[in-house]
């Protein structure tokens, strides 16, 4: 059978030649195709309806989609050229009426919105009821808290942060099991890496990184989708901050800790690629119209279980830390 | 005790680990279920939480992780014989079961012709896609879904009345179609009364009143979805549900209930309800200015739709208080004794529609009400989460529901609410809904009669236990029926048990706050 695709995301697109490549099925489910190719190429297939994102091929509905796409066996082999994917040749997706979706992120924004947009942003937080862990620990009244209760004791901020969170430190004593360790980690990894932006010391924040790649529940861990969130809006609002660009450099290769869907997912991000919901929440932001950010925040909450909830914690962490990295201090400390 | 599953090279989707983390978090003696990827950071997690490093050796960042802690060993074969099913895809069917299962609604409908409804039930944005397959090949649809866009409810619902089929939904909680209950229905008898409603516990409470209280029957209830009667979708369905209801010999009386429709649509709501010369009941939430004429007999609440709807059938019934007189002194009693710094209502709702009625209900005597329903000039909510001075909320609202269920199923939110309610020196009264039927909490009147033991005994802390002099009364409504599975007497011993003060119906509810406010001022 075949079945044409609407849309290719040009990241993609890019990557697909007239010469074809070997791969293979690496998961399916009821909506998802996910095909590796040998030369690292990423491709998911989605009916309409799924939102788009850097590796997306969204393909026409047809009747007996559903059921092609149960058909597709894990590890099944896949060929994929500019023109087509043959999935053992059980089906075939033709992609020459395939539009290309631009996933790459305009980083036009001047940034100053910032502060509006987290009053907006924490509004509708409160009006969600949104319960995310990450959430919790960006609005400061949850895990943060906490492991910022348990740090206290006059130690450098972004110093000594591996291991603060621990169940010892937090008072000498176990005070709670794999959740409370979760949460304290959690807490102190934001932390550091917020505060360690704040004051532009580049070895903290990739500290900060390192403790929350690969961390956390899901098929995508919370701690990636969170990091997908704070780099998407650290590329939007400070694209030409050379500390921004040296994080990212710096963080390469560390997204290598995590599954591999979740990897293609970070490697995109730091090169500017990001779900259509992120994309839109942030581009909402810079409107600086509060019903359009509420509308946005709504869609990006609504991606996966929770995905969309740790993306958007990461996006209000990192406008927590613009909105209080003044221009004196980041003088001071660049 | 601890306890590590670990399944190579698995992938499930996050809402299902979600689903599978839930279901077993939900297990005696289980106190946290962690399902995840095991990348290096989670196996460093598990390694500080205590977790024996042997128990994951060899683990990779492609392999699921289900970490279990177990305040008992002997839970722990059903923890992990549930995570093991549920991972695999719950218990396995077989034969043509599993044939269909893995080949979906395509296939069912091929190989079952004789099938002439499908119930959908998916995320929103897939509910569209398979209700047109199933319209395509000549099936009624009944949504259960919400979050499908307001055009492709409109196109589905006219490609479906061109071809003379029922979509009930999106958003549609409650139907009974020949006998059989779809969604959140009550067990009723089957009988001659027929209903449209564009409002689920709305619905439910008309139905379970009509079956509870006069021992009447429905012939078919067609849910439609609330946004049925707005203006972009025109009532397509209430319109063809209630035509179909004119048509069927079966149906002596017709009950239309709706949340407040836009008002044009109501208008052609009426005029086909009127050319049908059958007994017509219309309730309209909230709209009580249209006069009763001929066949049309226009209601101000839900009992009186049911009360109505029982005479329209040709039944002699007697008209009923919603609640018990005794009760009603006790209340009285118990407010004059309440401190004057006690001085508001806060209303729990689950049910939609039982929230707008106790809100227009209540605003006969009690101003400024304030909620989260968007409904006439009532005033808003800055924070749901909050309440400021009367406060009504409706709390299956997206903003209560978003990544947790409905709190028809589980409570856990409410719960919370009811205590800082309690503990609000402000509180006069809190009013609770609670709603019984298929798919429903399997005991919530149990559950909140244990809530409000425990805190109304001071909980942990034996020491802050109320007077009883100092507390907020606590008005509750059960709707729900004698045949329903919760167990209809269980429930209302329950919350008896634990000084709830039950009413009738919702309208009785709203009866008893009026008054325990009015005897607080006498008192």
């Amino acid at each position: 059978m075949t079945i044409d695709a609407q849309m290719a995301s040009s990241s993609v697109l890019s990557r697909l030649g007239r010469k074809s490549r070997s791969g293979k099925v690496h998961s399916s489910f009821t909506r998802t195709v996910n095909i590796l190719c040998q030369d690292m190429t990423w491709i998911c297939l989605h009916p309409p309806g799924v939102p788009m994102h850097p590796f997306c091929i969204r393909v026409k509905a047809e009747p007996e989609m559903g059921e092609c796409f149960l058909k597709v066996l894990w590890s099944e082999p896949a060929t994929v050229s500019r023109n087509a994917i043959d999935l053992g040749g059980r089906l075939t997706i033709s992609l020459e009426q395939a539009r290309e979706w631009n996933c790459d992120l305009d980083p036009s924004a001047s940034g100053e919105t910032s502060l509006q947009a987290l009053d907006t942003i924490d509004t509708i937080l409160k009006e969600a009821l949104i319960d995310s862990v990450f959430l919790r620990a960006v609005a400061g009244n949850g895990p943060a808290a906490t492991a910022n209760s348990a740090m206290a004791g006059g130690t450098d901020p972004v110093g000594d942060g591996e291991g603060a969170g621990s169940t010892e430190k937090a008072g000498g004593a176990v005070v709670g099991g794999l959740q409370a360790v979760l949460a304290a980690r959690i807490g102190c990894a934001v932390d550091l890496m917020e505060t360690a932006w704040r004051l532009r010391c580049i070895e903290p924040v990739l500290r900060g990184v390192k403790q929350l790649v690969g961390l956390g529940i899901g098929l995508t861990p919370s701690g990636d989708d969170f990091l997908i969130g704070f780099i998407g809006a650290a590329y939007f609002f400070a694209h030409g901050d050379d500390f921004r660009k040296s994080v990212f450099e710096g963080m390469r290769p560390l997204v290598h800790r995590t599954n591999l869907p979740s990897f293609f997912m970070l490697k995109a991000a730091l090169k500017g690629c990001y779900p259509g919901p992120l994309s839109d929440f942030l581009h909402a932001i810079e409107t600086g119209s509060s019903d359009g950010v509420r509308s946005a925040a709504k869609c990006l909450t609504g991606l996966g279980a929770t995905s969309g909830q740790d993306m958007l914690a990461g996006v209000l962490s990192w406008l927590h830390v613009s909105s209080t990295c003044g221009a004196a201090d980041a003088a001071h400390y660049a | 005790m601890r306890h590590i599953t670990l399944k190579a090279s698995t992938y499930r989707d996050s809402v299902a680990l979600m689903r599978i983390s839930k279901k077993a978090s939900g297990l005696e003696g289980v106190s946290y279920v962690m399902v995840a990827m095991a990348t290096d950071t989670n196996l460093d997690l598990l390694k500080e939480a205590g977790f024996e490093p042997a128990e994951f050796a060899g683990a990779k960042a492609n392999d699921l992780l289900i970490a279990l802690e177990l305040e008992t060993d002997s839970v722990l074969d059903e923890a992990v014989d549930l995570i093991e099913k549920e991972i695999e895809g719950g218990p396995a069917p077989s034969g043509a079961e599993a044939y269909e299962a893995a080949m979906g609604l395509d296939a069912t409908l091929k190989s079952h012709q004789d099938i002439n409804l499908v119930l959908i039930s998916l995320p929103g944005r897939y509910a569209a896609y398979e209700a047109r397959k199933a319209l395509e090949a000549g099936k009624h649809v009944m949504i259960f879904s919400d979050n499908v866009t307001v055009e492709d409810e409109k196109q589905l619902k006219l490609f479906a009345g061109e071809r003379g089929l029922l979509v009930m939904g999106p958003d549609c909680g409650t139907a009974i179609i020949n006998g059989i209950g779809l969604g959140f229905a009550n067990e009723v008898p089957r009988g001659d009364i027929g209903m449209v409603a564009a409002s689920g516990t709305g619905a439910q409470e008309v139905s379970s009143i009509l079956a509870r209280c006069h021992e009447m029957g429905i012939s078919q209830m067609i849910g439609t979805g609330g946004r049925d009667v707005s203006r972009e979708v025109g009532g397509v369905m209430v319109k063809m549900g209630l035509r179909a209801l004119i048509d069927d010999a079966a149906t002596r009386a017709i009950v239309v209930v709706s949340k407040h429709p836009d008002r044009e649509i109501a208008d052609e709501i009426i005029e086909v309800a009127r050319r049908g010369k059958k007994p017509c009941i219309i309730h309209f939430t909230g709209q009580a200015d249209i006069r009763s004429e001929a066949n049309l007999t226009f209601t101000r609440t839900l009992a009186g739709t049911a009360f109505e709807a029982a005479r329209g059938a040709g039944k002699q019934v007697e008209g009923f208080t919603g609640f018990d007189e005794d009760a009603m002194a006790a209340l009285l009693a118990a407010a004059r004794k309440m401190p004057p710094g006690r001085k508001y209502v806060r209303g729990l709702f689950s049910g939609g529609t039982l929230a707008q009625e106790a809100v227009f209900l209540l605003s006969d005597g009690i101003k400024d009400i304030h909620t989260n329903l968007k409904i006439g000039d009532f005033p808003g909510l800055d924070d749901p989460g909050e309440s400021v001075g009367h406060t009504i909320v409706d709390l299956g609202d997206d903003t209560f529901t978003r990544g947790r269920a409905h709190p028809m199923i589980d409570q856990a939110y409410r719960l919370v609410r009811l205590q800082r309610e309690l503990d609000d020196p402000e509180t006069a009264v809190i009013l609770l809904d609670v709603v019984l039927g298929h798919g429903c909490h399997e005991a919530p009147g149990v559950e909140i009669a244990e809530a409000l033991m425990t805190a109304l005994s001071g909980g942990e802390e034996p020491g802050k236990a109320r007077e009883p002099g100092d507390r907020p009364l606590v008005i509750a409504s059960i709707c729900g029926t004698r045949g329903d599975p919760q167990n209809y007497a269980n429930e209302r011993r329950a919350l008896e048990a634990a000084g709830v003060y039950v009413a009738e119906h919702n309208e009785g509810l709203c009866e008893l706050a009026l008054a325990a406010l009015e005897g607080r001022r006498d008192g």
